[in-house]
């Protein structure tokens, strides 16, 4: 519908630059409405002498409607006192007519008819030029008129863009991530069911999560968080996805595997970027997760049928800060009846309607709730649903950054 | 966040209040800068009025750590409190930074 905007998919640097500078309106469609040929005529010369190449008429407020319908004028010269159909009621039928891109109308009127000029600014006119018509204002009013519209419509198109873009760029976020297959093959060979929630925000996120089988025993996962969000957080997560998927998850000590990432992370990210892990194995021989944290959030073990929470040790410098950074290997029974939750900050530091965030106690306490609405016995629990409805129900949305929660459950 | 630089003589003094959080990221460059431009050898950021820091608040003090290692000052974290504290203890800034208590 709109010539100006091209078909390439992307946002282009020439969208933003398009908004930025004064744009072109010599090519504007522009309709002037008036039953007096002479008027038209002097209209159209005036027109002309500014630049404007496309211009069409309309002898009264029938034609002029059929017209406003065909071409999607940008802007429309209307004149008030026609036969059949007047100005007036061009106006009313024009905002019944919801186009996608109304219109700008100017409206032809005396000076001296003080109530017509409140009447036709209420029915929804853009602006007036006082007859008799001087050139130098119409020509100076068709010009304001189409650059705003052509600014709004350039900033719309850019924005509707990029918002395709942020959506497309978030499907792929979403396919970082382990299937419903890959789970139900892990809660098959382990007897760990996993459940994930994810919500987003107005912006891309820089969270992610993932599994990985090591052998018959042993299950090795990761929940990460690029600092900050937006398109350079996004980014940040394919980057360390594609080296996470080239590291040996076989090793014995997550402590180690931090510090091997942080170094690499070291040398990509820039400064003042960075990125919070948590990591661990878990083994269903030992009963036992070995854990290493680099700032994420705190893990928490809870027992299905008690509700008790037992609050693992998050802290660990920041990934891609400090070069020699050392981790240190922690661990946390993990028998049947045990959940691992595990989750972004977004969980803990929204805030709610009245400005207060979760924070580290209050999610505790969610979770507690949450662990002993479950039958603990039949293992088909919906503790992750729960909390999610808990959490739901307090913090409004949209959330300042993207979430990422996920339940471990030992079967 | 809001943010006010006094200078003290010996240290250059920014006090910093409310939240630092991804949306300031503007503000806190430009107090960098200005921070930057001073010659005096230690210079402080006093967060004892700030009640609340994000991720993205973290990777503005690690940023501003940065930019003042690659000049001849020193810089100084003084008094996190509450939140900000037990943010700073997770990240391990202690490891990374001077902090004032």
């Amino acid at each position: 519908m709109d010539t100006r905007v091209s078909g390439q998919p992307f946002a282009t640097v020439a969208d933003v630059q398009n908004f930025t500078g004064t744009p072109d309106v010599s090519d504007a469609c522009i309709l002037v409405v008036d039953d007096i040929e002479l008027n038209r005529l002097l209209i159209q010369v005036h027109l002309i002498e500014e630049g404007f190449r496309q211009i069409h008429f309309a002898v009264d407020g029938a034609d002029a409607l059929d017209k406003i319908k065909r071409l999607h004028p940008d802007l429309v010269i209307l004149d008030l006192l026609m036969p059949k159909v007047d100005g007036f009621e061009v106006l009313e039928r024009l905002s019944d007519m919801s186009l996608p891109h109304s219109p700008a109308v100017i409206v032809q009127t005396a000076l001296s008819e003080q109530d017509e000029r409140v009447r036709v600014f209420e029915m929804g006119a853009t602006d007036l030029v006082t007859k008799p018509i001087t050139p130098v204002e119409l020509k100076a009013r068709t010009r304001l008129h189409l650059e705003n519209r052509f600014l709004l419509h350039g900033l719309r198109s850019y924005h509707e863009r990029l918002n395709r873009d942020l959506l497309l760029a978030r499907q792929m976020q979403e396919g970082l991530l382990p299937t419903a297959h890959q789970l139900d093959i892990i809660e098959a060979r382990y007897g760990v069911r996993l459940q994930h929630a994810y919500v987003s925000s107005d912006e891309l996120g820089g969270d992610f999560w993932g599994v990985q089988e090591i052998d018959d025993d042993r299950l090795f996962f990761h929940i990460t968080d690029f600092a900050g969000h937006g398109i350079t957080a996004a980014l940040n997560t394919f980057r360390l996805h594609s080296t996470l998927m080239q590291q040996d998850h076989s090793m014995k000590s997550p402590a180690n595997y931090l510090a091997q990432l942080n170094k690499h992370l070291c040398r990509l990210l820039n400064p003042g970027q960075f990125a919070t892990m948590l990591c661990g194995v878990i083994d269903i021989r030992q009963n036992s997760i070995t854990y290493a944290s680099a700032a994420s959030t705190t893990p928490l073990l809870g027992q299905l049928s008690t509700g008790n929470i037992q609050c693992g040790d998050p802290s660990g410098v920041p990934l891609g800060v400090i070069e020699d950074a050392v981790y240190e290997d922690r661990s946390l029974p993990f028998l049947p009846g045990h959940m691992l939750f595990l989750y972004s900050d977004a969980l803990t530091e929204s805030p709610d309607k009245d400005g207060v965030a979760l924070m580290d106690e209050g999610l505790q306490s969610l979770m507690t709730n949450a662990l002993r609405s479950q039958d603990g016995r039949n293992g088909k629990v919906e503790f992750l649903d729960d909390l999610m409805a808990a959490f739901d129900a307090r913090v409004p949305r949209p959330l300042p950054d993207d979430l990422t929660a996920v339940s471990f459950q030992r079967l | 966040m809001h943010y006010e630089i006094n200078n003290g003589g010996e240290s250059l003094q920014a006090t910093l209040s409310e939240k630092i959080t991804f949306s300031d990221h503007d503000i806190f460059r430009e107090m960098i800068s200005t921070m930057l431009n001073d010659q005096t050898a230690q210079q402080v950021i006093d967060l004892s009025a700030v009640d609340f820091i994000d991720s993205a608040g973290l990777g503005m003090l690690l940023l501003a750590r940065d930019e003042i290692s690659k000049t001849n000052k020193t810089l100084v974290l003084k008094a996190p409190q509450g939140q900000v504290k037990r943010m700073f203890d997770v990240a391990r800034f202690d490891t990374m930074f001077t902090i004032e208590h």
